[in-house]
């Protein structure tokens, strides 16, 4: 066993690492900018717009994540004449697929605000559209944390699908490592407690914002 | 019609011999005109008229599933209703501009609270009069604190909904409502969803409330509230509005049987 490797290639995963982040978060908040569109689209009383929003999410969400990231990656250039580099590529596969889930994670939200709130922000003169803004989708957000940090894990351990089109993120970087030092055990265990880092960090901060939310909240 | 000229005559009469002097308009703030709604098959009010002067105080009773909540619902067309029409303050619900433009005048208490629980007491009461009147943070928190000190919980302002009881809740519901300095507040079954010791703490606020001359619709159970504050006592049962008098006739003697038996019930228990 030699985890001194581990330690020498320490800053090339790192870089990795950072990639990792930054597809992860770019790809979050774009999500959930979207998926909360989504959402809306889909419980809209407009039928066309909400079957489109659930024709869109039932295609994300019944077909492979990696045959995604290579549609775009592989097949935009062929229809569009449009090169993407694997950056941009992953983060928008990411963005695309984790917009479908959040609109899920979102429309359950939605739905579990009780009606009395709606009704009691009509009542007061506010349109349906601010009543939405103002006091529904504050409270959905609350209620969505758990699942929403669930669904930014899985999509911070799914960027390493993205090494398949060779983006040197964490998983390729670790791949380079293995196969040029032969020690594929040492290196992939030490990628894992890299991945295994970053969620234990996210998990700790969205533990903190649920207290904080949950704080004036208590029923 | 005759009825509700009866009973303004009968409020004048009664202001009058209480020494203070409320003007009393001849227009209804409030007329509901022939209003027939269904749920599906099911008739839930049947040919309901109704009128309300400025002023006036009007408490609803009759058994559950009469039809008295959904009635107050459609005067804020919180329920859409399939025939008549309702106007308030000249504004024909029937016509959708108009909705906005009713709701900010009338207030609506409801059985559940329904705080906003993610905000604190304050932004509760000052949220909509910011929005939806235009007001500065700074008017309207002291708007906010004068109400909440007049419903007698202004140390709570900083609190979450959660952290209050529901009695205070229901007072701060009540501030939430008078901020936007409604024409007309409607309360549906206010105290129903209460502890018994602290209905008299949200009862004594909606008394001081008809004091100040509040047009009020009351859906309620108390009946003792009703005896002592209404102007008029409205009876409805099974969809129907069959009674419409004044709290001594209508607790002395009811005209109808369903009103006896429906009185025998909730007066001897």
């Amino acid at each position: 066993m030699d985890f001194q490797l581990i330690v020498d290639s320490l800053p090339f995963l790192l870089k990795g690492a950072v990639l990792t982040i930054q597809v992860t978060v770019i790809a979050l908040v774009a999500g959930i900018v979207l998926g909360t569109l989504l959402a809306l689209a889909r419980l809209s009383p407009i039928k066309p717009l909400s079957w489109l929003a659930t024709a869109y999410i039932e295609l994300i969400r019944g077909t492979p994540l990696l045959v995604q990231i290579f549609l775009i990656y592989f097949g935009l250039p062929q229809v569009t004449g449009i090169n993407l580099d694997p950056f941009p590529a992953g983060v928008l596969a990411f963005s695309l697929n984790s917009a479908a889930y959040v609109a899920e994670i979102m429309r359950s939200g939605i739905q579990g605000v009780p009606r009395g709130q709606t009704e009691a922000s009509l009542s007061l003169g506010f349109s349906p559209r601010d009543t939405m803004r103002y006091i529904v989708l504050p409270q959905a957000f609350r209620r969505v944390l758990p699942p929403l940090v669930n669904e930014s894990l899985n999509l911070l351990k799914n960027t390493s699908l993205l090494s398949s089109i060779a983006l040197v993120e964490l998983t390729r970087a670790g791949q380079i490592v293995a196969a040029r030092s032969y020690k594929p055990f040492e290196m992939y265990l030490g990628i894992a407690l890299v991945y295994l880092a970053m969620t234990m960090v996210l998990s700790f901060l969205s533990s903190r914002v649920e207290k904080r939310w949950g704080a004036g909240e208590r029923r | 019609m005759s009825t509700a000229d009866l009973s303004a005559q009968n409020l004048s009469a009664q202001k009058l011999t209480a020494g203070k002097e409320v003007p009393v308009s001849s227009e209804p703030i409030i007329e509901i005109q022939n209003l027939n709604k269904w749920y599906g098959q099911h008739h839930v009010l049947k040919d309901v008229n109704m009128q309300v002067l400025p002023g006036q105080k009007v408490v609803v009773v009759g058994p559950s599933g009469s039809g008295k909540s959904t009635l107050i619902r459609c005067i804020n067309r919180l329920e859409e209703f399939q025939q008549g029409d309702i106007v308030v303050n000249g504004h024909r619900l029937t016509e959708a501009r108009n909705l906005p433009l009713v709701r900010r005048e009338v207030g609506m208490v409801f059985q559940s609270f329904n705080l906003f629980p993610h905000m604190s007491v304050l932004e509760n009461v000052t949220l909509a009069p910011r929005k939806l009147r235009g007001l500065s943070e700074a008017d309207a928190r002291a708007r906010a604190a004068a109400l909440l000190e007049r419903v007698g919980i202004a140390e709570q302002a900083a609190k979450f909904p959660g952290q209050l009881s529901g009695g205070q809740q229901q007072r701060v519901a009540i501030a939430r409502a008078l901020a936007m300095q409604p024409q007309v507040m409607l309360f549906d079954e206010p105290t129903s969803a209460l502890d018994p010791e602290v209905v008299g703490e949200v009862l004594d606020v909606m008394r001081g409330l008809a004091q100040e001359g509040m047009t009020m619709i009351v859906v309620t159970h108390e009946m003792g509230f009703a005896r002592e504050v209404a102007d008029r006592v409205v009876f409805m049962d099974r969809g129907e509005l069959l009674e419409d008098l004044p709290p001594a006739e209508f607790f002395g003697a009811p005209r109808l049987e369903r009103t006896q038996n429906f009185l025998s019930r909730v007066l001897n228990h």
